[in-house]
């Protein structure tokens, strides 16, 4: 009987699954799993052609119930009710295992979790139901674009274990992040299985510490969704993590069961939301909805889609006379290798460029032109593909009875110093570097130069042919290029075939411009709305112009960065994508006179190769031979690499993995006489840093001695105020005597809480604010009487801190407010359980200090200022641990610019744990500030003298506009030290000197002629000084831009509402005055390795082009005072040499 | 030489709105609902002001406010600097040079110096501006004197009794006809007639706010009492503005109007009987308030999905303001006090002390009883279908022990204090929480949330995060919440129906017999523990029949 049959459906981000029930026995009759390829209504219609044919399934009989995030545009269709895709699991778990109090579902773009929590009083268990939002973070998703990248089949993803696999640090967070990470590993040579279990225990961390939102998955736990399902090291990675949970939480397993036993992952858990569908329709109150058939479905895919489509755009082309006219115009001729002679001997430079998702090769000639070139997309071991195209660019010649002779070699992209090492090349240089000489090279006075790589987009300002500025994405729009290499890969259109299927898209979804997950998230929500692959591609190719100009340059206004634009790097191969660049440059010109010239490179997949090569051939003419080893050394070099304990560096406390690569180069060339020494064995080490690169002590020490001389010469004031500020500054006690004992409860309390002052012991989190207030505060404690010793801090932020404390985290905030509660993992699990902590102390900071003047508040950012407050849900939500603890958790409410209130504040807090009087209270706060203003002053004297060095030596140093936090070395990364160590001093707008006489140099002039009321007024740049970092940044952007010797990085982390309304202001202060400024936005939890060197290395280029610059100018002018020298009177860099970088 | 010589970079120099400028410059503003702002643009026109609200903000204006701003700021301000230059350029497009615009054109908006991202938009929607070519375009905060009281000359928007009455009245008529369409739409019988009403309503209350007579004491005051105060300008401005006052809250123009919106509103038949879980909308102030893609569309959503929504109004946010003033000038009291050590026998200390602190502490005291009492007041004129403004006292009371009540940015404790007040008082199905995509002390708000969800076991709480894109994920979430709120609403109006010991269908008939029991303006008392619309009214009627049957039972006694 088909009215018997109940049919639930589940359309999700990638696969469909479907499952026909016999109401009668409530059994499972029909039932099918099918990844749809977006495709969802063609697969639909498949298998209810299937349901019809082999389960029975009647129209107008069958009850149908649809879910999943797909499901509900298609439910009306089949006249199925959609039933939303948790409540379905649920609803299934329910009913197939009672027992269960919690469910992980994973899905392709979906993550759920679902509490069952028993209530006290009895009755049902209540269902906490989380889902991710918006972003796909954490996801299946994820596991997908990583697995595209290391070209792991089905079969092998199915069986990657987890369990007894080296792990890495990676992100889970987002699937940009995740994919930085593991581009950055695999360039080190971690191998897949490492690779892959890591992104598993990410993964599982990410939802363990935001989707649970705090709540323990108590056992027993069941494991759903595909990827939970299918993959074993998945299941792995959440049975391991879930186990450690366990045992830090002392959950107690049921009776006589197994941990093994209560994470369950059954078998067909792919069906469970189909199943939890026809559940949810039993129970539903409203009629029945019966299955209607396929006819409107079909028309749906035929027709009826193009007709939903809401809130796109026109396509990238209005008519065919346009697309016509633009293929004439940018359509490349196919690119024709130089003829070779028969016994031709060809003299060539070799240039590889081993970007992040290809390798490029070409061989230039001595007369600047491109013999050969080859490509392939990477396949992760940047050796393996460099000989390919060696060999490849070899064969073109050699296939011709001709015979290559390398006269140099040049190296660039991710990998350019390993490949500078196993190949003995001659220079390795910076792919922005490289781009810029390769455009350089071919056009004449470039204003711009757009690169679009796979990984990066570059973008390159030029004036007079001298580099003035550049601009990198942050990790968060990464993977432009290869994003829409995969999408297109996804829809099953090859990459060559895109163009032109974009540009058939009548109309196309607007996408917001930006990171690359939300793009993803786009696509699968356009896709619901009924966009077709092509118009979605369209729209990608649309939105890539917006990514470079507004989100990656931040330049609304194109037109202000002149009118001649160079197009390059792979992706410009992608003619929709130029099509897009050139409407979008163009809108920016309007219908005025001037308009752009925008040109594609003619090589533009190969122009970092090129420019590698122009570099070596560069030095060629210097007269420097080539060491290449050669290239019979090259086809017949064997190596070795191993990433293991015994390759890990104990040379510091950080113990980072290095990769040793043993190469061993047994055939030498024809002519090696020049080559001899790199014959034979040799061992290029991978590492962090550079005390990683030698295996002995010997080696060691003289690095180490290298580095403390630059250290020593160029002051690191972030790290120094990250370390001092934790010393106690030994306050004179200020404390009452103890009062003598009387009748009354109260003195006698009071006598008892000061008699234990000695023995208190307050921790207090290493985090945010503290960074800088923590002197206030220790010497309040301590001149109370409470010892210096007995007040601990949490350790600085790492990596292992956040992965072993963050779990009870419920939201996602900028990082820096994320790992407090790692941090306060570490005072209670770790300080506390080693030596009791009687109390731990994190303020809640309402209002700041701040030296500025004619500001409208001092305001502390929210999120840090309600941290305490989201550490104190996470503590206590399920039980409270601080209670259980025996530690008291205190977080006042502080108002700093107000030292009466605060003295209150103060006063409340601690008067029931210390017995204070409000006489000894007052004394204390006063000694706090006294401390405070004298870790202030020895830091900004330490500053002080650092920049009348760089004044006396006129060198540069390197200002950090970032908050307090960015002090923390966990939350930057490390990225000041690297500055630090190529020789520039570094700042921070927290400890600039204030000192009159500097500052009358800096300001004296303007607030002579009134254009400020002070030097430490800023009401001239911005007018809502509300928030007191911002307002410091500011002010430090300022300093920066009118002293000579500094140039400005600026700080920011993922998600900081405060930097953002001053990103712009920032920049124009600091460029207006033509001072060099760079940016590290998006600062998360992961450290994307390579693109912090690719950023620095370019930064340290830059500068050193600009010291050049300013040294020219200082010979070419009278300026006599000081060596202060007008930058925006900056005259051209003399000639002194051929390329805009190549001062160094 | 010094770094003078460099022109270093200034903000612009901003151009004020000044009197002479009044006549020809149209005040753009935006950001509430339509009822909102057609409303305050007839207070504004009411006093001579030329005032137009930019339209409800599309995706389109978040795409282009992202074009021209910086990146990471949250939604709302994309898609009201997106929604402004859209406008301008639609000025342009209809013919008006860039001069013409920047010259008869300002816009204004609220500002705020709390810790909030918030208070420095007003220079981003400049920067936006710039980079969208309308550069110069003013920019003006009511909270600002810069706009207000123009640098040179006379102001061009200048604060009177009447644009200030205008403006109050404006503010809460709007609050309460949202609310109420929210509160009937779900059970109009006759679809759309809600909205046709509403718009009758909404009309009829801006042909009042706009046309209204102004008062003036000379012209309504005897003609010997004229002269005399025409000669003495202290005691007529009193007098002056104790009239107006009297005539904007009690004016009998003021009550007709409202008794003809009654009227209109009791057209409306409702059916009680349909059972739909309420859904509390709290969050963000934007997110909650803004009625589009701005929030996903979220309120026609709920009601689609079959919700009642339970709306928020601006008045809420006054007073919580006044509130946040009241409780940090009690926070300052003793640091403040002339004589902060006095002993407990100095009295004539105390009381200068107590003196000091009344100084702040009444006027804002009056102002809440007075915005409160107004609000009340024009909520009975409408039929008294929009429930009073929400207790500060103990939403702040509530919200302490997890949010810190004088924790300032955003909405503070609001939105954790709402989620307890509404569920420990059975207000509500569900709490559903809007906020912007990474709104700081939103997001902050919700971890606290976790800890409050797990105190109170019946709570249904949802946090969202409206950005520009992703709305067909965040609907799923809300149906994923609202599935459960309904299961809640159905079991809490099945329990009403078993109290009631009355079949649901006697009852419905029972309604059908009885006409007034589908008038909207039928005042069903709420019961302890009951949120359900549904469920309250069958307790109601129930109530109604037992007493009915009761009276029949006695008169058959009487008459056997």
């Amino acid at each position: 009987m088909s009215s018997s049959l109940l049919v639930g459906i589940d359309v999700g981000s990638t696969t469909l699954k479907a499952v026909v029930i016999d109401a009668a026995q409530d059994r499972i009759v029909w039932r099918h799993y099918q990844r749809h390829d977006s495709r969802q209504p063609e697969v639909l219609f498949n298998f209810l052609q299937r349901m019809e044919l082999e389960a029975g399934v009647c129209v107008g009989k069958s009850p149908m119930f649809i879910t999943g995030s797909g499901g509900n545009s298609l439910a009306s269709l089949i006249g199925a009710k959609y039933v939303q895709e948790v409540n379905a699991v649920s609803l299934a778990v329910e009913k197939l295992h009672p027992e269960v109090n919690s469910v992980v579902e994973l899905g392709g773009q979906d993550a759920k979790i679902i509490v069952f929590k028993e209530e006290a009083s009895g009755g049902p268990k209540k269902k906490i139901p989380t889902m991710n939002d918006k972003c796909a973070g954490g996801t299946g998703a994820v596991i997908d674009k990583v697995v595209a990248k290391l070209n792991i089949s089905p079969e092998q993803l199915r069986n990657h274990p987890y369990n007894g696999v080296r792990l890495h640090h990676v992100a889970g967070k987002c699937g940009v992040f995740a994919e930085t990470d593991i581009n950055s590993l695999q360039k080190q040579g971690v191998c897949s299985d490492e690779l892959m279990a890591s992104l598993f225990d990410a993964i599982v961390l990410q939802n363990l510490s935001v989707l649970t939102r705090g709540n323990t998955l108590r056992p027993e736990v069941l494991l759903l969704g595909g990827p939970n399902a299918l993959i074993r090291g998945m299941r792995e990675a959440w049975m391991h993590n879930i186990f450690l949970l366990w045992k830090e939480r002392q959950i107690a397993l049921p009776e006589g069961r197994r941990p093994e036993d209560v994470i369950k992952v059954p078998a067909d858990a792919v069906f469970y939301a189909a199943v939890g569908a026809v559940e949810f329709g039993r129970g539903e109150r409203a009629e029945t909805n019966y299955y209607s058939g396929k006819e409107s479905l079909a028309g749906y895919i035929h027709s009826g889609r193009a007709n939903e489509l809401r809130n796109g755009q026109p396509g990238l082309v209005a008519s065919s006379g346009e697309l016509l006219e633009f293929k004439r115009r940018y359509s490349k001729t196919l690119f024709q290798p130089a003829t070779f002679r028969s016994g031709e001997s060809v003299r060539a430079f070799l240039g590889v460029d081993a970007g992040s998702t290809s390798t490029k090769a070409v061989l230039f000639s001595q007369s600047g032109e491109v013999l050969c070139k080859a490509y392939q997309l990477s396949c992760g071991d940047p050796i393996q593909d460099t000989r390919q195209l060696i060999g490849q660019l070899r064969q073109q010649i050699e296939s011709r009875q001709a015979r290559l002779d390398i006269l140099g070699v040049g190296t660039t992209g991710y990998a350019k110093d390993v490949l500078h090492d196993v190949l003995c090349a001659d220079v390795a240089i910076v792919e922005t570097v490289a781009h810029t000489k390769s455009a350089l090279h071919y056009y004449n006075d470039p204003h711009c130069i757009v690169d679009v790589g796979g990984q990066d987009i570059k973008i390159i300002m030029l004036r007079n042919g001298q580099v003035k500025d550049f601009r990198l994405n942050t990790q968060c729009s990464a993977g432009n290029g290869y994003f829409l290499q995969s999408t297109a890969q996804a829809f099953g259109v090859a990459a060559e075939d895109f163009a032109d299927l974009a540009f058939s898209a009548e109309a196309m979804p607007v996408f917001g411009y930006g990171c690359a997950v939300f793009l993803q998230s786009d696509i699968v929500n356009f896709q619901r709305s009924g966009w077709r692959p092509v118009e979605i591609l369209a729209g990608l190719a649309a939105v890539l112009p917006k990514n470079i100009f507004l989100y990656v340059a931040n330049v609304p206004n194109v037109a202000s960065l002149g009118t001649r634009f160079i197009l390059q790097g792979g992706t410009q191969n992608n003619l929709a994508v130029v099509k897009a660049e050139l409407d979008f440059i163009r809108s920016s010109f309007g219908k005025g006179q001037i308009q752009p010239e925008i040109i594609v490179h003619q090589h533009c997949g190969e122009a970092g190769a090129i420019g590698a090569a122009l570099e070596a051939k560069c030095l060629y003419e210097k007269g420097r031979r080539t060491s290449f080893i050669g290239l019979e050394a090259v086809r017949n070099v064997r190596y070795q690499s191993v990433r293991s304990e015994e390759t890990r560096c104990h040379f510091c406390t950080n113990n980072c993995m290095r990769t040793f690569l043993d190469v061993n180069v047994a055939s030498p060339d024809d002519r090696p006489s020049s080559r001899q020494q790199e014959v034979g064995k040799r061992r290029v080490i991978i590492a962090n840093c550079e005390r990683g690169t030698v295996q002995d002590v010997n080696s060691l020490r003289e690095i180490k001695a290298g580095l403390d001389s630059i250290r020593a010469a160029n002051p690191n004031l972030v790290d120094r105020a990250a370390h001092e500020v934790w010393k106690s500054r030994h306050p004179a006690l200020v404390r009452d005597a103890i009062p003598a004992p009387n009748w009354k409860a109260s003195v006698r309390n009071r006598i008892a809480l000061m008699r234990k002052r000695t023995q208190l012991r307050v921790g207090m989190p290493r985090i945010l604010n503290m960074y800088i207030y923590a002197p206030l505060f220790s010497a309040y404690l301590e001149s109370l009487g409470v010892p210096a010793e007995n007040i601990l801090y949490s350790d600085y932020t790492t990596g292992e801190m956040y992965r072993a404390g963050s779990s009870r985290g419920a939201i996602d905030p900028c990082f820096p407010s994320k790992i407090a509660i790692a941090h306060f993992h570490d005072l209670i699990f770790t300080k506390h359980l080693r030596k009791r902590l009687d109390c731990i102390f994190l303020p809640m900071f309402d209002v700041l200090c701040s030296p500025l003047v004619h500001t409208r508040a001092c305001n502390a950012c929210p999120t840090v200022a309600l941290t305490p407050e989201t550490v104190e849900a996470a503590y206590t939500k399920e039980i409270n641990i601080f209670e259980e603890n025996n530690i008291q958790y205190l977080h006042p409410l502080v108002d700093l610019s107000d030292r009466k209130l605060f003295a209150k504040q103060m006063f409340d807090c601690w008067a029931p744990v210390l017995g204070l009087s409000r006489q000894e209270n007052q004394r204390a706060v006063e000694a706090g500030f006294e401390a405070w203003q004298a870790y202030e002053r020895g830091i900004r004297q330490q500053a002080r003298s650092a920049l009348d060095m760089l004044e006396r030596e006129n060198r540069l140093g390197i200002v950090m506009l970032g908050r307090p936090y960015h002090h923390d070395p966990g939350l930057n990364h490390g990225i000041l030290e690297e500055f630090q160590k190529l020789g520039y001093p570094v700042f921070s707008q927290n400890t600039l000197p204030l000192d009159e006489d500097l500052l009358e140099r800096l300001f004296g002039d303007e607030v002579r002629a009134g254009n400020i009321a002070h030097p430490l007024d800023i009401s001239d740049v911005w007018k809502t000084a509300t928030a007191a970092s911002s307002n410091m940044k500011i002010w430090a952007a300022k300093f920066t831009a009118r002293h000579p010797n500094l140039v400005a990085v600026e700080f920011s982390s993922f998600k900081c509402g405060h930097d953002a309304p001053v990103y712009s202001v920032i920049e124009r202060i600091i460029e207006q005055s033509g001072t060099p400024y760079f940016c590290f936005k998006d600062l998360d939890e992961n450290k994307p390795v390579a693109s912090i060197r690719l950023r620095v290395e370019t930064i340290d280029y830059f500068l050193k082009a600009y010291r050049e610059e300013i040294r020219a100018r200082e010979l070419s002018s009278n300026h006599e005072l000081r060596g202060y020298v007008p930058r925006s009177t900056a005259q051209p860099l003399n000639d002194v040499n051929d390329g805009a970088f190549s001062a160094v | 030489m010094s770094s003078s010589l460099i022109q270093h970079f200034r903000r612009p120099v901003e151009r004020p709105f000044t009197a002479e400028e009044r006549d020809r410059v149209t005040i753009l503003f935006g950001g509430f609902t339509w009822k909102h702002e057609k409303l305050i643009q007839a207070a504004f026109q009411a006093c001579g002001y030329h005032c137009q609200p930019l339209p409800n903000p599309k995706l389109s204006s978040y795409h282009l406010g992202r074009s021209f701003g910086n990146p990471g700021q949250c939604n709302p301000t994309y898609f009201t600097v997106g929604n402004l230059i859209q406008y301008l350029r639609d000025l342009e497009a209809r013919g008006l040079s860039k001069q013409e615009i920047l010259d008869n054109y300002v816009f204004f908006t609220a500002g705020s110096c709390g810790p909030c991202r918030f208070g420095m938009y007003e220079s981003e929607y400049r920067m936006a501006l710039e980079n969208a070519g309308f550069d110069g375009f003013r920019v003006l905060l009511f909270s600002q004197n810069d706009g207000i009281k123009a640098k040179s000359g006379e102001p061009g928007l200048k604060f009177s009794v009447d644009l200030g009455m205008g403006a109050m009245n404006a503010l809460n008529l709007g609050d309460i006809i949202n609310v109420i369409a929210y509160n009937l739409r779900p059970y109009e019988v006759v679809p759309g007639e809600t909205d046709r009403a509403i718009t009758w309503v909404v009309d009829e209350l801006s042909r009042l706010l706009r046309d209204r007579p102004v008062f003036e004491i000379l012209e309504r005051s005897p003609r010997w009492l004229a002269g005399h105060l025409a000669r003495n300008k202290k005691w007529k401005d009193i007098l002056n503005t104790l009239g107006k006052v009297r005539e904007h809250l009690y004016g009998k123009p003021y009550r007709e109007s409202l008794r003809r919106c009654r009227a209109r509103l009791d057209r409306i038949e409702i059916d009680r009987l349909r059972v739909k879980p309420i859904v509390k909308v709290t969050g963000e102030f934007w997110a909650q308030l803004t009625e589009g893609e701005g929030n996903f569309n979220m309120f026609a959503f709920l009601e689609r999905a079959g919700a009642h929504v339970a709306v928020d109004s601006i008045g809420n946010w006054v007073m919580y303001l006044l509130h946040q003033a009241k409780a940090n000038a009690r926070e300052r009291k003793d640091v403040d006090a002339s004589y902060a050590e006095a002993a407990w026998w100095q009295l004539k200390k105390h009381l200068w002390n107590e003196m000091h602190f009344q100084k702040k502490w009444t006027p804002l005291s009056l102002g809440e009883r007075i915005w409160a009492r107004q609000y009340q007041r024009a909520a009975e004129g409408l039929g008294n279908i929009a429930g009073p403004l929400l207790p500060q006292k103990d939403l702040a009371r509530l919200a302490h022990p997890f949010y810190h009540s004088r924790a300032r940015g955003g909405e503070g404790h609001l939105e954790v204090g709402k989620n307890v007040y509404y569920t420990r008082n059975h207000l509500c199905h569900m709490v559903l929480a809007l906020k912007p995509f990474a709104c700081m002390p939103s997001s902050q708000s919700d971890g606290v949330q976790s800890a409050v969800v797990n105190r109170f076991p019946e709570m249904i709480f949802l946090p969202i995060e409206t950005a520009g894109e992703g709305e067909i994920n965040a609907h799923s979430r809300v149906q994923m919440a609202l599935t459960e709120a309904k299961a809640k609403a159905w079991a809490e109006f099945e329990r009403c129906i078993t109290a009631s010991r009355i079949r649901a269908e006697d009852i419905r008939d029972y309604v059908s017999e009885h006409s007034e029991l589908r008038n909207p303006l039928y005042q069903v008392p709420r019961h302890a523990g009951v949120a359900g619309v549904a469920a309250n009214f069958v307790l109601h009627v129930a109530r109604k029949m037992n007493n009915a049957s009761r009276k029949f039972a006695l008169h058959s006694a009487v008459q056997r």
